[in-house]
């Protein structure tokens, strides 16, 4: 091994500082009009950027004049944090007295002598500018300059961090992610403290110009999948992207089947532990759910709390969660089709108690069901959308006079009031399932009343065909489960205690059947490394 | 590209499965075959010409690596391997509408007496399609649901008939003529289609050839092995439980044993072994019509200048064989008397014996004729100069 001279490797630094240096300067595409590059020209610059800008109320400039240069320092309302742009553009700007001749000097000065932001970038393109403008960067341009400088200055009002409100959680971290990406971004670092931890920033919508981030570990993803959604979300072929699920179906296999091989969270230690399995998870400015993938469907039934409870506790919890789907969706359907169509499978006493029930209603038993799943599903949704209090009371009006005026009345059975009380309570047991599953009771209702057990079977075969489609990135969704891996089992409907599962680092790409690319992105980074060095 | 794969293990189950539906529909009305416990013991005889049926076929595809049966034969025998495929996709077809009208039949004469008769034929076998359409991968994974539900149900039903158990109907009959014997033996063997649609999927399995283990041996035995010990243990229960000949004297045999377990929740458990056969019924439709379409796809070729029925059915491989299966499962559905002719001739194992042993003698002897051709030719060009 031969030992490198101490002055190739300052050499080699001084080059990689030059190159991170010379990477805040945003290149225009070359593809871009000549009409879109800025001009020298301050006022020419000026009136475009007023004209493109459809003379919106929002936007702000002042003219300065620092040093005999002409000087336009642009924002957007409400967007910057007036005390630093005071304080770090303002006062340094007003302090420079005499030094600058020409506005290249200016620029240089901005360059390489002033700290004025961390955040720092130029750009030559209106359409950059408009980028950065409306992400509330403070924009300065120089008089005879057809470079504009960005500051990040950004200080606009958030929501601030609170408890996640559809993965409450007993014990562990009361953090959930906000709706600015940049604040999201850092409660992830803050968990991973390694450098492999990546964040790939990239906009979204061709209107709405999103800010999105990809966040994975390089030694540990696949370079394959990496590539792929990049390319898949480069090529989004939507104009305004508000929401991590606008992204969803651009990056599924079957983007209509019941269930998705990509899951959301809103907790940053669940979206850390998910990305340190070599999974990729994507930020989206504006919302606090982010999007991982790819997501196995036995996750669905898994929370933090498992993991801080005694494992003991968490396998019975799991087992309640998988009990508790499968009776959502088949409970109604099930009692249907016994009552219907297949009454000798009863015992006797249930037998006798089910048909006094039912004999004095006078709609048929799969009617009612439906029914009274209906009014359930419309109290629930009038409740939701209702502020607090009113929602109280739907729900008062929906147990109390509906449920126990239709009984008294003899319109509904008191076996079907039971079965649908139970189904609303299991139904919110695994959230994350509950669009599907509510949908799905439907169906099983239908195929209970008309085809009995027969029709039930079929329905459960077919949703599982369909569940057994789904896979993102070459990774099945119903893994490790079916393709079988008992090793895998540790963590699917038992949770093995924390000195067996530390022992063994998970990987997504080892699940049986997976298809993924195990090609990292770290391994390929470091070849580079070691040619630069070389 | 990533090319659609299951693993061994996926594809023992899924044959398994699809095995055990033939068994289930076994009915009533065979005569000449043996009971009690020599109908166990033909069980297990039936291995043997199993193993005898797989050979042709196994040489084949180890004379022929990385090709599915279907591309094997028609590319030893040309123009009339292109028939082969085409009468394998015809074979494929009929027998899912068959599964799919048998299992109707089932529906229809044992639970639901007073139903549509197509409907349930119409909506099972468009599960069916569906669980093709979305692919091998997809039923490939269902069938592991599907052996964990059989596997309860099988051992419940175990537990449940344990205390009816009669040791002494197993020696009702302890003598029967040599042929009875085979003929009973060559008759549980003689269903076994799942032997072509392996060969079929082939290709498409993780059998650890890369690692130099021979093209699928193992997978053959633990399949066929799997069955048999089920079909022996099942014809054990129906024997010692309801007595007598399970092939003759009962229609349905196992149905009937169903409807004699009593669980300790339920009154009768005669409907959810209904459930469970409608399962293993779909994974074989499912199954056979995917191989279908495989076959197909090797019978007719795309092209895209020629404009004819033959090149419109390539494009539309799935819809052609779904629309076909449709067809016969209605028309087979709506006459028991045909479907009964069919059940006999497929029963008496000329159809298989014609598709695993002389389809892939004619291939290998067509395949060595043409390979000492070339050989002669390579050697008189060798000459030459």
């Amino acid at each position: 091994m031969s030992r490198r001279k101490p002055v190739a490797w300052k050499k080699c630094l001084q080059q990689r500082l030059e190159q991170y240096r010379r990477e805040s300067y945003i290149s225009p595409p070359s593809d871009v009009p000549r009409q879109d590059h800025l001009k020298s020209s301050l006022l020419e610059n000026m009136i475009a950027l007023r004209q493109q800008f459809s003379n919106s109320s929002d936007l702000l400039n002042r003219e300065l004049t620092v040093c005999g240069l002409k000087v336009q320092l642009v924002a957007c309302e409400g967007m910057v944090s007036l005390q630093s742009l005071s304080e770090l553009l303002a006062e340094p700007l007003n302090a420079l007295e005499g030094q600058m001749s020409s506005p290249q000097q200016l620029l240089d000065w901005f360059r390489g002598q002033a700290l004025l932001a961390l955040d720092q970038k130029e750009v030559c393109t209106y359409s950059q500018l408009f980028q950065f403008l409306m992400s509330g960067f403070a924009v300065i341009m120089a008089d005879g300059l057809d470079t504009a400088v960005c500051f990040g200055l950004q200080g606009f009002n958030f929501r601030s961090i609170s408890e996640p409100s559809a993965e409450v959680n007993v014990r562990g971290s009361r953090e959930g992610f906000v709706e600015p990406l940049r604040i999201n971004m850092t409660m992830i670092r803050r968990r991973i403290k390694s450098p492999r931890l990546k964040f790939e920033l990239m906009t979204a919508g061709s209107q709405s110009r999103t800010d999105i981030c990809l966040v994975y570990m390089t030694d540990r993803v696949s370079e394959d999948f990496v590539n792929q959604t990049r390319l898949r979300l480069q090529q989004l072929p939507m104009d305004i992207v508000l929401e991590s699920s606008y992204l969803q179906p651009f990056l599924e296999k079957h983007p209509y089947s019941f269930f998705s091989g990509i899951g959301t969270t809103e907790r940053p230690d669940t979206l850390c532990a998910k990305v340190a399995e070599g999974r990729l998870a994507i930020l989206v400015d504006g919302t606090p759910f982010a999007l991982i993938l790819p997501y196995l469907f036995h996750e669905n039934f898994q929370t933090v709390d498992d993991y801080t409870h005694r494992p003991i506790y968490a396998a019975f919890a799991r087992v309640l969660k998988y009990l508790s789907f499968y009776m959502t969706i088949l409970l109604p359907g099930l009692y249907v089709a016994v009552a219907v169509h297949h009454l000798e499978l009863l015992p006797h006493a249930l037998l006798r108690r089910v048909m006094a029930a039912e004999a004095s209603t006078p709609f048929p038993l799969m009617f009612e069901a439906l029914i009274i799943q209906l009014i359930y599903e419309l109290m629930r949704e009038a409740g939701l959308r209702l502020p607090r209090p009113v929602g109280h009371a739907i729900g008062i009006v929906g147990a109390l006079v509906i449920g126990d005026a239709a009984v008294s009345a003899g319109l509904i059975g008191s076996p079907m009031v039971l079965i649908v009380a139970l189904t609303a309570i299991t139904s919110f047991v695994v959230p994350s399932l509950y669009d599907s599953v509510t949908v799905l009771k439907f169906l099983f209702i239908l195929a209970g009343g008309f085809f009995g057990l027969f029709g039930v079977t079929l329905g459960m075969c077919s949703l599982l065909l369909n569940l057994c489609s789904v896979s993102v990135g070459g990774v099945p969704a119903t893994a490790p489960a079916t393709p079988f891996n008992p090793y895998s089992l540790r963590d699917m409907f038992m949770r093995s205690g924390w000195r067996f599962l530390g022992k063994y680092v998970f990987h997504i790409e080892d699940v049986p059947g997976s298809q993924m690319g195990d090609k990292r992105l770290h391994g390929q980074e470091s070849a580079g490394e070691e040619k630069m060095d070389g | 590209m990533v090319k659609t794969r299951i693993s061994g293990s996926q594809a023992v189950v899924l044959l398994f499965l699809s095995r055990m539906f033939a068994l289930l529909t076994v009915s009533g009305g065979r005569d000449g075959q043996v009971g009690g416990g020599l109908a166990v013991l033909a069980a297990l005889c039936s291995f043997l010409f199993q193993l005898a049926l797989f050979l042709p076929g196994w040489l084949l595809a180890r004379r022929h690596p990385g090709q599915n049966f279907a591309e094997a034969v028609t590319g030893c025998l040309g123009g009339a391997g292109r028939g082969v495929s085409l009468l394998l996709w015809l074979l494929l077809v009929l027998l899912a509408g068959m599964s799919a009208a048998e299992f109707e039949h089932f529906l229809v004469s044992a639970v639901y007496e007073q139903a549509p008769r197509l409907l349930f034929a119409f909506l099972f076998l468009a599960a069916a399609i569906y669980g093709a359409w979305l692919g091998l991968e997809a039923f490939g994974r269902f069938a592991y649901f599907g052996f964990t539900v059989f596997a309860l149900l099988a051992v419940s039903l175990c537990f449940s008939l344990a205390g009816d158990f009669q040791t002494g109907e197993l020696f009702a009959q302890t003598s029967a003529s040599p042929a009875s014997f085979l003929r009973t033996a060559w008759s549980m063997a003689a269903g076994d289609i799942e032997l072509l649609c392996f060969f079929l999927l082939l290709p498409s399995l993780r059998t650890g050839e890369d690692k130099g283990a021979p093209a699928g041996k193992g997978l053959f035995f633990a399949w066929n092995g799997l069955y048999t010990l089920a079909a022996a243990g099942f014809i054990l229960l129906t024997v010692g439980v309801l007595g007598g000949n399970p092939s003759t004297g009962q229609s349905y045999p196992f149905y009937t044993l169903a409807c004699a377990a009593e669980g300790s929740l339920l009154a009768r458990t005669d409907a959810i072994h209904m459930s469970m056969w409608g399962i293993l019924g779909l994974l074989r439709c499912c199954l056979l019509l995917y191989c279908a379409s495989i076959a197909l796809r090797c019978a007719v070729t795309v092209s895209s200048r020629r404009k004819s029925l033959l090149n419109w059915a390539a494009g539309h491989r799935t819809a052609v064989t779904a629309f076909i299966a449709f067809a016969a499962a209605l028309l087979l559905a709506g006459s028991p008397a045909a479907l009964n002719g069919l059940r006999r001739i497929w029963g008496g194992g000329i159809p298989i014996l014609c598709v695993l042993a002389l389809f892939p003698a004619a291939a290998l002897v067509a395949g060595a004729v043409r390979s000492k051709k070339r050989r002669k030719e390579a050697a008189g060009h060798g000459e030459a100069p």
